[in-house]
């Protein structure tokens, strides 16, 4: 039931991402819905969800750039490894606490993927991660755990159980 | 916030990650012919869904045929009014040179975005058109407005351009009045693209084009890239830091054309 749910989960927000995205961007701060799913996928999945999800999530996005395909999928991997390792030492339902899993694992994220994918240089690569990853870290990090806190309670339901 | 509870993974969370981290990195280290042809079929399956149900969502614009040989008209427009005042100054400089070398003729193949990666580090564009309609590797792409980008990955039916937007993307560019050449790159900060390069002394005006300059082979001379926003010194007081705006929305682009130089033959001509 669960992977059934995610899989439900990636079909909307890869739509999402290919769709809405570009207009919830802040200049150029764009929230990272997919990356945000992997870190849920984690945290109600355990290590196994998040590094299959990741896995998923990481091919379907992979293709948009074939020249990295496969990078993607390792790092959202270890992504919703990381989440779903973190998921018994913390409260999961605090969206607090999924708001900073989110941004932490988006800026390690982002600094792996520009120390890997970089192509000019170490310097510039990390200038390219601080101009971009910070902002973006706390965009996503405020924005989907508020939607995931006030949707379900707009649609009549108390608690995240489309998530968990 | 903090509970108590066991602090690491199960055996079958390693074993799900070894499985799983071994795939990526097995696709990741193999050749890019092999790449190209997994995502190829991945769009061909996994993204079946996603265009049947795309194909729902109503087009903003109903894109006709009649749309499509205006903005190839438009387009071959612009291209030519920004060869014409190339040329014209050109032309003054070489007034007394004889047996000038001819441009080689520039064709356009219209073609169509199909997708569009929502990479903080990079934008790519999946152009319908690859190595069949005749894309190559590093062919220049333009808009109605100007530079899009460069094809950067081919496949049978379909190309991966990197855009204006792209941090791996370099291009030279050239101050279309004051003539001064430059190394153009995309700023994500401050969203536009960072002229480097142009000296102290050089006298740039905000609003002034920048266009191609032909240097380094990939893109003619002359296509029109954007306008300058911002002048200023920079830190260190050795060169301008010009910010310039593209011409090109690449947010709503969806007809693009590739550029090939070669006798006239591109589709639409």
């Amino acid at each position: 039931m669960f992977y059934l749910r995610y899989l439900l989960l990636i079909f909307a927000v890869v739509l999402l991402e290919s769709t809405v995205a570009q207009r919830l961007a802040l200049g150029p701060v764009r929230p990272d819905f997919a990356l945000a799913l992997v870190v849920f996928a984690g945290l109600f999945g355990g290590g196994r969800g998040g590094v299959i999800v990741g896995f998923v999530v990481g091919l379907l996005r992979g293709c948009a750039e074939p020249h990295w395909l496969g990078l993607e999928a390792l790092l959202l991997c270890l992504v919703g490894f990381a989440a779903g390792s973190t998921s018994p030492m913390v409260n999961r339902e605090h969206p607090v606490m999924q708001a900073m899993l989110i941004g932490l694992l988006l800026l390690a994220h982002d600094l792996v993927r520009v120390l890997v994918a970089g192509t000019d240089g170490l310097w510039r690569s990390l200038l390219v991660w601080l101009s971009v990853s910070p902002a973006a870290a706390i965009y996503t990090a405020l924005l989907v755990p508020l939607a995931v806190l006030i949707f379900p309670r707009l649609l009549g339901r108390g608690k995240t159980r489309a998530l968990s | 916030m903090i509970r108590k509870g066991p602090a690491y993974p199960g055996i079958g969370d390693w074993l799900a990650l070894a499985i799983a981290g071994g795939l990526s990195l097995a696709l990741l280290f193999s050749g890019p012919a092999f790449r190209a042809e997994t995502a190829a079929s991945l769009r061909a399956t996994v993204f079946y869904p996603f265009g049947l149900v795309m194909a729902f969502v109503p087009a903003p614009i109903n894109r006709t045929a009649q749309d499509h040989l205006e903005r190839h008209q438009e387009a071959l427009c612009q291209l030519d009014r920004s060869q014409w005042r190339e040329a014209m100054r050109e032309n003054d400089r070489l007034r007394e040179l004889l047996g000038f070398a001819q441009r080689a003729e520039q064709t356009l193949l219209p073609t169509q975005v199909v997708g569009r990666s929502a990479d903080r580090f990079g934008e790519i564009l999946a152009l319908a058109g690859g190595a069949k309609a005749g894309a190559s590797v590093g062919q220049p792409v333009v808009g109605v407005e100007g530079l899009v980008g460069v094809v950067a990955l081919l496949e049978e039916n379909l190309s991966h351009a990197r855009t204006l937007r792209h941090d791996g993307l370099a291009i030279s560019g050239m101050l279309q009045d004051s003539r001064f050449v430059g190394r153009l790159r995309w700023n994500p900060r401050r969203h536009r693209l960072d002229l480097n390069g142009i000296p102290l002394h050089g006298r740039v005006r905000p609003g002034e084009w920048v266009v191609t300059s032909g240097y380094g082979g990939i893109f003619p001379r002359g296509i029109p890239i954007g306008e300058v926003v911002a002048v200023a010194d920079d830190s260190t007081n050795v060169v301008k830091e010009i910010g310039v705006r593209p011409f090109v929305d690449l947010d709503r682009t969806e007809e693009v054309f590739l550029l090939g130089t070669g006798p006239a033959g591109g589709s639409g001509e």
